[in-house]
């Protein structure tokens, strides 16, 4: 077994490893302290190293497991979090120049409950700034600059959750945590190869994360399986005092043939590789589960509606900011003017996004009841280049269905893995979205699915 | 935002130029199913921003005054934009009732 193959081992293996003596916490944080300063500058992943908490961290780690004793099955094993995650020990940037200093003295519930797991917090990850809610149009988009996928560094990582998806891809942290408002971590895990979960509205706390859109904001786990993405998530989940949204719910499995649906129109205008992808997926998930073809989503103003929600919370989460114009500072031009626009906003249209959003609520969830999970090629192109306005890339694949902000509105859950690559040498994506606490049951065929596939396995060649 | 984009990347082109910020905001963004096509902002040919708009825009001098004129007229149009969220809220045969209940800080229950 070479150091390659540790850094790369899924989450789970390298707790087992810890488990059974085979690797310590700390001899694994200084393998993932190492590749991260050797390989998180040239993909634009890295915020911060958090070298002292880290050691501190893994040498706690090891103590219990010489008593014989782990916390969890993530004892031991060192991760990292999207920088809108507060961290004692390090800034908490959000991505942006003007919070490049700003220090919290405590921790997120997330971060405290992985370090009650016996986790060890290695590394502050890239993102775009602000998490896009400035309206960013283009790679280069955080002050660490645009962040670079490790399949082909001349492609973008994704965003908003740009260095959790390099960083897990690249096997330079064992897992890590993202944030999802409407699209942040499919997109990096689909444009990165990794596999990623957006939990149900309300499973996890976000308790000192940064706040881009209240209704709609989550936290989830970014990993190298799928299998991972479900411990993890048991681990972060649960009620929290300091978020009233957060609630405590069961993790209810599949206990019989899954059944899939699949949506109408799923494949769409979307690149050649994408839709073959696509369909040999389906071929795999018809050895274990029935799949169904022409799920309907609702005919409703999902794009109007995700606009005045994200417009208005995101205009007054970030008011006195705006008003400072400290904008001026942003990294993308875009992001620059993109706050005043919000400004305008009229709360006639916020409430009557919220009327509406009631009718998506009812409706999505009522066309995804009847299935486990429904699929969908999680973006209809590879990852973008760098260096090219969103507008002008890929034109002759545009997409079709597009699911993520139907099933971001209704707060259900989403999971996308690496299906296979295309364009370029990048990644494919295959997405599912499920029921509301159907996390499980996600998890669940994903992990069969890759129990048939080895693109989860493969590593990219690092520079 | 055009009432109803066919795409998803034709969402994004227009929820970008309206300065939606879209967390996101790769292509794959919101899709609408509805059937009524819409042109994208790229495709038309674009009047001047509103005066009303503009002047909304002029105003924001007062929090960074350096914004430059191209500034000014970018912000203007994408307010202009915003205007027809009204439109695209209640689309024909998506009517809002007098009943019908906000979500006023949503949650999922079962």
């Amino acid at each position: 077994v070479t150091d390659e193959d540790i850094a790369f081992a899924d989450a789970t293996a390298l707790g087992e490893m810890i488990a059974k003596k085979k690797v310590s916490s700390t001899e694994l944080t200084s393998l993932y302290l190492n590749r991260l300063e050797r390989y998180g500058p040239g993909l634009n992943a890295v915020v911060t190293i958090l070298h002292d908490r880290a050691m501190r961290e893994a040498k706690a780690a090891d103590a219990v497991i010489a008593h014989g004793l782990r916390n969890s099955a993530l004892h031991g094993v060192p991760y990292g979090v999207k920088d809108l995650l507060a961290a004692i020990g390090g800034p908490t940037t959000w991505g942006a120049q003007p919070y490049r200093h700003q220090v919290f003295d405590y921790d997120a519930t997330i971060v405290s409950r992985l370090k009650d797991a016996g986790a060890v917090l290695i590394a502050k990850l890239s993102m775009v700034e602000l998490a896009g809610g400035f309206g960013y149009d283009q790679a280069d988009a955080s002050f660490t600059g645009p962040g670079r996928t490790p399949w082909n560094h001349d492609y973008w990582s994704g965003g908003s959750s740009s260095g959790p998806g390099a960083a897990v891809a690249a096997g330079l942290v064992g897992f890590a945590i993202g944030s999802e408002t409407n699209g942040s971590i499919l997109t990096p895990s689909a444009m990165c190869g990794v596999s990623g979960l957006r939990p149900t509205f309300g499973r996890v706390s976000r308790y000192g994360a940064m706040a881009l859109m209240w209704s709609s904001d989550k936290l989830g786990p970014m990993a190298r399986s799928a299998r991972d993405t479900d411990v993890i998530l048991r681990t972060i989940a649960g009620a929290d005092p300091h978020d009233a949204t957060a609630q405590t719910q069961d993790f209810p499995a599949l206990r019989r043939r899954p059944r899939i649906g699949v949506f109408e129109d799923a494949r769409g205008k979307s690149q050649a590789e994408v839709v073959k992808n696509f369909d040999v997926s389906l071929a795999v998930l018809r050895e274990f589960a029935d799949i169904e073809e022409g799920v309907k989503l609702p005919n409703l103003p999902y794009g109007a509606v995700i606009t005045a929600l994200l417009n208005g919370e995101c205009a007054s989460a970030f008011r006195d900011f705006i008003e400072s114009g400290r904008a001026r500072e942003l990294r993308c031009e875009a992001d620059r003017i993109g706050g005043y626009v919000l400004l305008a906003t009229s709360a006639v249209d916020y409430v009557d996004a919220m009327r509406v959003r009631t009718k998506i609520d009812r409706d999505v969830r009522a066309a995804i009841e009847p299935y486990d999970a429904v699929a969908f090629p999680t973006l209809p192109t590879v990852a973008y280049p760098i260096g090219v306005n969103f507008n002008d890339v890929y034109p002759k694949a545009p997409g079709a269905i597009d699911p993520v902000t139907p099933a971001n509105l209704a707060g259900i859950p989403s999971l996308s893995v690496p299906n296979g690559f295309g364009l370029y040498g990048l990644p494919t994506g295959l997405g599912f979205v499920a029921n509301l606490w159907d996390e499980a049951k996600l998890t669940g065929i994903a992990s069969e699915y890759q129990k048939r596939t080895t693109f989860h396995e493969l590593r990219p060649k690092l520079a | 935002v055009p009432r109803s984009s066919p795409t998803r990347k034709a969402f994004l082109t227009a929820a970008t130029a309206a300065g939606a910020g879209l967390a996101l905001t790769v292509p794959a963004q919101a899709q609408t199913a509805s059937p009524s096509p819409s042109l994208s902002p790229r495709a038309k040919v674009t009047p001047p921003p509103s005066a009303s708009a503009r002047d909304f825009a002029l105003r924001m001098r007062r929090f960074d005054p350096q914004l430059s004129d191209k500034q000014i007229d970018s912000i203007a149009r994408q307010v202009d934009q915003l205007g027809d969220l009204r439109r695209q809220l209640r689309p024909k045969g998506h009517d809002l009732a007098n009943g019908d209940l906000p979500a006023p800080q949503f949650e999922v229950n079962e």
